[in-house]
């Protein structure tokens, strides 16, 4: 699985990272580790601080105290290009105002490569590769603002993947997907951490966080609760406090992860 | 070569998949034959028409002869003080004052994620005019030829850069923000511009509408000598921009996080576009659509991708101006028509049309 040339350390790493907007605490404190072959899960309720801090750990977020380091270096001594040939950053919504095709923006991920020996043939085959991967090579040639927002969606991912990156921080990469393309490229990403990258997403449904994570961040208020295999962190009595609503947690039917069911009635005393 | 994990998972899952060239750069080789060639043939036009033509092969041989070849074909004296002297240094202006204009318009609507952005958007138009309103009544265009030209190219200039810098306030720019002031700065110099004609004497207000409306017909060859290097290296430098500004369209944070030293490339792109608008604006005055329209065009020929769209706004917006010169010394000769009217006159429907035509295409597959 494993090979010699591959950087299996490959680290993104915040501490104590605080970020505050108008004198709110948007993350206070948050340390977290993210491991060459591994996916952390980042999951929490609606204003709970995930995007930013995936925005901090990408760098478009400067903390207000704490560090984000890559490599055991702050991200703050990285000049853009060697950052963006280490990580990728898949965004939550992409909007582009022009019709480039689905493929011309997958070869935009290759813009960090520009120059180097060989890269117009090994860009090409890579984004013609990563349009395989995420299922979208039907729409290559069509105009991107044209596809709907799962195909948009599927299309960034394949930027990203084309940017071919040991680290990857995405948002939210299965919204508007159907279940078949959530699966799909949760899978993907899974097997991307087994070639040792080192991946944290956003994830809105816990329940794939459950069957795809290693481990799973889950933020309060701008705090990180618990960072733990999922069968820990997602257990009920961490969440109901936290999401306000108690869940109930059933076997699998095919993996030995956890299932979580959400319980309509909120339980007393919560939020 | 880089080995990343998505070149380990291709070795991997090896699945087969080539994927066709898109259809743009099919069609690109007859949309630059038809660039080309319209630029030349508006250019030959434009020595070749006016109160009085001159024979192609006269024209020809004039140039030859300036060139030091002699082809040995006979012009009188007054043919060649009207194309040596009078219309070739007015043909270069135009030609160079409208590719500037496209290829800023095209940098910044590509800068500004924006079809609808315009280098009059920035400032520079309502700067330079202006500093021109401003210098016609301190009386400073009687200093010489170059003073309402460098006013104006000043003025462009530096509001420009205020306003960039006004929106760079706090760290990193916001380009919708830079638009916003724009707009807001560009209605503040037009109601300063009407009060400064209020009390200007008749001689002032010809001299300020004049430049308003556009004119080619002060054009001598100081002026090309002039602003032709500032368009031109303007142009080479916008062009090496081409590939930041495809990343720029995806957003400012997408481009950085594809390696872009986007604040870098912003004021670079911002400040070519203010250098090729304003030496347009100082030598021809104000003239409109042009920036707006010759990237539109062009993207339907061409696609996006600004490597193919920069060039061919260049060359489209050189067509355009040619061509509306050529109308604006023929249509009512030997009375000349203002430039910037006559832009406006051909620009807006052609606007209209594209629009028309890009919002059906888009329905059509399903875009709102």
């Amino acid at each position: 699985m494993s090979t010699d040339d591959q950087p299996r350390d490959a680290v993104l790493r915040c501490e104590g990272v605080t970020v505050r907007l108008d004198g709110k605490h948007l993350l206070r404190d948050v340390t977290l580790p993210v491991h060459g072959g591994e996916v952390v899960a980042i999951v929490g309720p609606n204003g709970a601080g995930k995007t930013t801090l995936l925005r901090a750990l990408s760098g478009d977020v400067v903390p207000d105290a704490g560090t984000v380091y890559m490599d055991e270096r702050p991200l703050a001594d990285f000049d853009p290009r060697e950052l963006a040939r280490r990580r990728a950053v898949m965004p939550q919504s992409a909007h582009l105002p022009f019709l480039f095709t689905a493929r011309e923006v997958v070869r935009m991920g290759r813009a960090p490569w520009e120059g180097e020996r060989g890269e117009r043939e090994h860009g090409a085959r890579l984004t013609d590769y990563a349009m395989g991967l995420t299922d979208t090579r039907d729409y290559a040639v069509r105009a991107y603002p044209t596809l709907s927002g799962g195909e948009q969606s599927r299309v960034t991912l394949a930027r990203v993947l084309a940017q071919e990156t040991p680290i990857l921080l995405i948002d939210e990469p299965t919204a508007h997907l159907d279940p078949r393309h959530q699966h799909l490229v949760l899978n993907l990403v899974r097997d991307l951490a087994e070639e040792g990258a080192a991946i944290a997403a956003v994830l809105h449904d816990l329940n794939l966080a459950a069957a795809y994570a290693d481990r799973v961040a889950v933020l309060h208020r701008g705090q990180l609760a618990i960072c733990d295999v999922p069968a820990v962190a997602l257990d009920p009595e961490v969440l109901r406090p936290i999401f306000g609503i108690d869940f109930a947690l059933q076997p699998h039917p095919q993996l030995a992860r956890p299932v979580l069911v959400a319980l309509p009635t909120p339980p007393a005393g919560g939020e | 070569m880089a080995s990343g994990p998505l070149t380990q998972l291709r070795k991997r899952r090896p699945e087969i998949t080539h994927v066709a060239e898109p259809l743009s750069r099919i069609r690109s080789p007859m949309a630059w034959g038809v660039l080309t060639a319209g630029v030349a043939i508006l250019a030959a036009l434009n020595l070749i028409l006016g109160a009085f033509d001159v024979e192609l092969s006269r024209v020809v041989g004039l140039l030859f002869d300036k060139a030091g070849i002699d082809l040995g074909i006979e012009y009188s004296d007054r043919e060649e003080a009207v194309v040596w002297v009078i219309r070739l240094p007015r043909m270069l202006t135009a030609a160079l004052v409208g590719a500037g204009l496209g290829i800023s318009g095209a940098a910044l609507q590509g800068l500004f994620r924006n079809p609808l952005a315009d280098p009059g958007l920035i400032g520079v138009s309502s700067g330079a005019a202006f500093a021109v309103a401003l210098a016609v009544i301190l009386g400073l265009n009687t200093l010489g030829l170059f003073a309402l030209p460098l006013a104006a190219f000043a003025g462009g200039l530096i509001l420009t850069l205020g306003i960039y810098a006004f929106a760079r306030r706090g760290g990193r720019a916001q380009m919708a923000t830079m638009l916003l002031v724009g707009i807001a700065v560009n209605a503040l110099l037009a109601s300063a511009i009407s009060f400064i004609t209020s009390f200007s004497d008749d001689a002032q207000l010809r001299d300020i509408v004049f430049w308003l409306l556009g004119s080619l017909a002060g054009s001598v060859w100081n002026f090309v000598l002039a602003a032709g290097p500032l368009i031109l290296v303007a142009i080479v430098v916008l062009m090496r921009q081409a590939g930041a500004l495809n990343l720029l369209t995806l957003g400012d944070a997408e481009a950085r996080h594809l390696g872009l030293r986007v604040e870098r490339s912003q004021l670079t792109i911002v400040t070519a576009a203010a250098l090729a608008t304003g030496a347009g604006v100082a030598v021809a005055g104000v003239i409109g659509f042009v920036g707006l329209i010759a990237p539109h065009i062009v993207r339907l020929a061409l696609g996006p991708d600004h490597r193919r769209l920069l060039p061919g706004s260049a060359l489209a917006g050189a067509i355009l101006v040619l061509g509306a010169d050529l109308g604006a010394r023929t249509i009512a000769a030997p009375a000349e028509l203002p430039l910037g009217v006559l832009t406006a006159i051909i620009g807006t429907p052609v606007f209209l049309f594209l629009i028309d035509r890009a919002r059906r295409s888009l329905a059509l597959s399903g875009w709102q």
